[in-house]
C-alpha cells in the first residue's frame, strides 16, 4: 500500500480536487441549462477506475507510471476544457459544448445510449465472430488441401485488399435488412485477413511436426483437434485484436450510412441536429465499448496462449 | 524371424528445390539389412549419406522407391504402432505439457492397438516413465520451458512408454552439448539394458563414440549404401572411462574414424563448387578449362 501512496498519487488527487473546486465554486461565464452533477459522477467513476488500476498494479508488484500520467493528462484536459468553455466562455457556444452538457447526455439519454450499445455490440459480435469462424474453418481447409490452396490463395489476395466499405451501398440494397448488410460488411472485413493468415499458417506447418504426428499414427479428427488447431491457435489469437479494430471500423461506418440504431447512428443523428454534446458523448461511449471489448480480447489471448 | 528386414531397398526423392538442376536424387541404392530381435543397431555416416533416409524407411514415414521393408515379416505401408521414434527437433508437441506429451503417445498406441487402458492407467504409466528419465518434476511444464537435453529425456520417456517392439532414434542428441549428450547416452544405454528382453533399437548418429558406447552392431552408410557392417562385442555396462582403456574399443573407433575419412563426404568441395557454379556461371573452376 505504501508504494501506492506516493507523491504522484497525491498530485493526481490534488488535481482532481482543483477540478471539482473549479466546477463547483467558480462562477460560470456561460448560462447553463444543465446541472454539474453528471460531470461530478463521471469524474468520480474515472477516479475509482484509476485507483483500482494502481492498487491492482501494486498488488502484482508492477511499478508503472502509466496510470498516473494518463489520469494527470485527463484531469488537465478537462480543467482546460472547463475553463475555456463554462468558466471563461472563450469557445463558441454551439460547436464546443461544455463538459457539463456532454456528461449530462449520459444522464438524460442513458436509455437510448444503452440501446445503441446493445444494438451495436450484437451486430459487431455477429460479424466479428462469424468472420473469424469462417476465416479459420475455410482457412484451415484451404491451407491443408494443396489444390484448394492454389486456387483460393490468389483469389483471396485479390479480394482481401478491397475495402468492404465499397460493397456497403450495394449490400444494403441487396440484403433483406439493414442489419444483415452491416453484419455482412463486418464479416467480410474480418474474414479475409483471418483466412489468409490461416492458409499461410497451416501450409507452413513444420514437416518435422507432421512427421512426429504421423509417427504416432495421428489421423482424422485427432489430427484436427490435437495437432492442427493447437498449432494455428496462436495465429488466431494474434489476429483477434486487429480484427476487432477492423470490425469496429466497419460497424461505425455501416451504421453511419443507413442504420436506425446503434452508436454510429446515435452520433450521426446527433450531428444532424447539431447536438454536439451528444456527438462527443457518443464518441466517449465508442471508446468505452472498444476498450471493454479489447480488454476481453486480451484476456482471451492471455488465457489461451500458453505454449510460447 | 528378423525384427527389421530391408530387401534391396532403393530410395529416390524428387528434388523440389530445383537448385542444383538435378530432378531426382538417389538417397539409397539397393540396401539390404536385417536386424534380429533385441539388437541395438547404430547407423553411422556422413550427413547426407542416407542414414536418416534409412531410418525414415524403417519408420514408414517414407516408402521405398524399390524393394521392401519388413517389420516382423510384414511389409511396411506407413508408420505403425510397432515402432516409436525419438526425433532430433520437434520431438515433442510444443502446445502440450510434458506429461500430456507422454500421455498422448501412450493414448495413440492404446487406441491403435486396442490395448484398453483406462485414463488413470495412462496417466500412471506416463508418471512411471517420466520418473524413469528423471523428469517427474517437470510434468506440468511446456517443452519451451525445458532445455534441449530435458526435452529429449521426455521424448525418450514417450517413445518407451508407448511400449513398441522397436524404438528408432534419429540423431536425437545431435543438437546437444557434450556433457548433456553423455548423460543421455548413459540413460539410453541403461534403459535398454534394463529389461530382460531388450527392444530392437535403430539409432542414427554421426558421433563415433556414441555408436561404440551404445551399439551391439554398427553399420556405416555412405553415398546411399552400407559400406561396413560389424559387431561391437564389448561388455556392458559401458562407460566413457572404461572404453578409453579398452583395446578393442579403440580398434573399433579407429576403424570407424578411417571409414569417415576414406569415404567421400557427401556435401563437401564438390557440392560447394557446384553451388558456386550456379551463382557465378562456369568460371569458378578455371583449372577445369584445360
Amino acid at each position: 500500500m505504501a508504494k501506492v501512496l506516493n507523491r504522484r498519487f497525491f498530485l493526481t488527487q490534488m488535481l482532481l480536487l482543483a477540478l471539482v473546486a473549479i466546477v463547483v465554486a467558480m462562477p460560470n461565464a456561460k448560462v447553463l441549462s444543465v446541472t454539474y452533477y453528471p460531470l461530478l459522477i463521471a469524474l468520480a467513476i474515472m477516479d475509482i477506475i484509476y485507483l483500482a488500476l494502481i492498487v491492482a498494479k501494486a498488488k502484482r508488484g508492477i511499478e508503472s507510471t502509466g496510470p498516473n500520467d494518463i489520469i494527470v493528462f485527463v484531469w488537465v484536459l478537462i480543467i482546460l476544457w472547463e475553463l475555456a468553455s463554462t468558466k471563461l466562455a472563450l469557445t463558441p457556444n454551439v460547436i464546443v459544448p461544455t463538459p457539463e452538457e456532454v456528461f449530462n447526455v449520459f444522464a438524460t439519454s442513458y436509455d437510448t445510449l444503452w440501446e445503441s450499445v446493445v444494438s451495436s455490440t450484437t451486430l459487431l459480435m455477429v460479424g466479428y465472430l462469424g468472420g473469424i469462424f469462417f476465416g479459420v474453418v475455410l482457412g484451415i481447409i484451404c491451407g491443408w488441401v494443396p489444390r484448394l490452396r492454389e486456387m483460393f490463395y490468389p483469389i483471396a489476395n485479390v479480394m482481401a485488399p478491397i475495402p468492404p466499405t465499397v460493397f456497403a451501398p450495394y449490400l444494403v440494397v441487396l440484403l433483406p435488412t439493414f442489419r444483415a448488410a452491416s453484419a455482412f460488411i463486418i464479416l467480410i472485413g474480418v474474414f479475409w485477413p483471418q483466412f489468409l493468415n490461416m492458409v499461410l499458417r497451416v501450409s507452413s506447418l513444420d514437416p518435422k511436426l507432421m512427421d512426429n504426428a504421423r509417427a504416432l499414427c495421428v489421423s482424422g479428427p485427432t489430427m484436427v483437434t490435437k495437432i492442427i488447431l493447437p498449432y494455428v491457435m496462436p495465429g488466431i489469437l494474434q489476429g483477434l485484436r486487429v480484427s476487432l479494430t477492423t470490425a469496429f471500423l466497419m460497424l461505425t461506418f455501416a451504421e453511419m450510412i443507413g442504420a436506425r440504431a446503434g452508436i454510429g447512428f446515435f452520433i450521426t443523428n446527433a450531428n444532424i441536429y447539431a447536438n454536439y454534446a451528444a456527438v462527443i458523448a457518443g464518441i466517449i461511449v465508442c471508446g468505452i465499448v472498444v476498450t471493454v471489448l479489447s480488454a476481453i480480447t486480451s484476456w482471451v489471448q492471455r488465457r489461451f496462449t500458453t505454449w510460447r | 524371424m528378423d525384427a527389421i528386414a530391408l530387401q534391396h531397398v532403393s530410395f529416390t526423392y524428387e528434388d523440389l528445390s530445383h537448385a542444383k538442376g538435378a530432378s531426382a536424387q538417389r538417397a539409397l541404392t539397393d540396401v539390404s539389412l536385417s536386424v534380429p530381435q533385441g539388437q541395438f543397431l547404430c547407423v553411422i555416416g556422413h550427413s547426407g549419406g542416407g542414414k536418416s533416409t534409412l531410418l525414415r524407411l524403417i519408420s514408414g514415414l517414407s516408402l521405398p522407391t524399390e524393394g521392401t521393408v519388413l517389420i516382423d515379416g510384414n511389409p511396411v505401408h506407413g508408420p505403425g504402432m510397432d515402432r516409436s521414434i525419438v526425433f532430433q527437433d520437434y520431438a515433442l508437441f510444443p502446445w502440450m505439457r510434458v506429461k500430456r506429451n507422454v500421455e498422448f503417445g501412450i493414448e495413440q498406441a492404446n487406441t491403435v492397438l486396442g490395448r484398453g487402458l483406462s485414463k488413470h492407467a495412462i496417466a500412471q504409466r506416463a508418471d512411471e516413465y517420466l520418473r524413469l528419465v528423471n523428469m517427474q518434476d517437470a510434468c506440468n511444464k511446456y517443452p519451451y520451458q525445458l532445455s534441449g537435453g530435458m526435452q529429449q529425456r521426455v521424448a525418450i520417456a514417450r517413445a518407451l512408454a508407448m511400449d513398441t517392439q522397436i524404438v528408432l532414434f534419429d540423431e536425437p542428441f545431435g543438437a546437444l552439448d557434450v556433457k548433456t549428450r553423455r548423460s543421455l547416452q548413459t540413460l539410453v544405454s541403461s534403459l535398454w539394458a534394463r529389461s530382460e528382453s531388450p527392444k530392437t533399437t535403430v539409432f542414427v548418429t554421426h558421433d563415433i563414440s556414441e555408436a561404440i558406447l551404445l551399439a551391439d552392431r554398427v553399420v556405416f552408410v555412405d553415398a546411399g549404401q552400407i559400406t561396413a557392417d560389424f559387431m561391437v562385442d564389448l561388455p556392458r555396462p559401458r562407460t566413457v572411462e572404461n572404453l578409453a582403456h579398452n583395446a578393442q574399443a579403440q580398434e573399433i573407433e579407429k576403424r570407424l574414424t578411417d571409414l569417415f575419412y576414406e569415404s567421400s563426404p557427401a556435401e563437401d568441395e564438390e557440392e560447394i563448387a557446384l553451388s558456386l557454379d550456379a551463382v557465378l556461371g562456369q568460371e569458378v573452376r578455371p583449372w577445369q578449362r584445360f
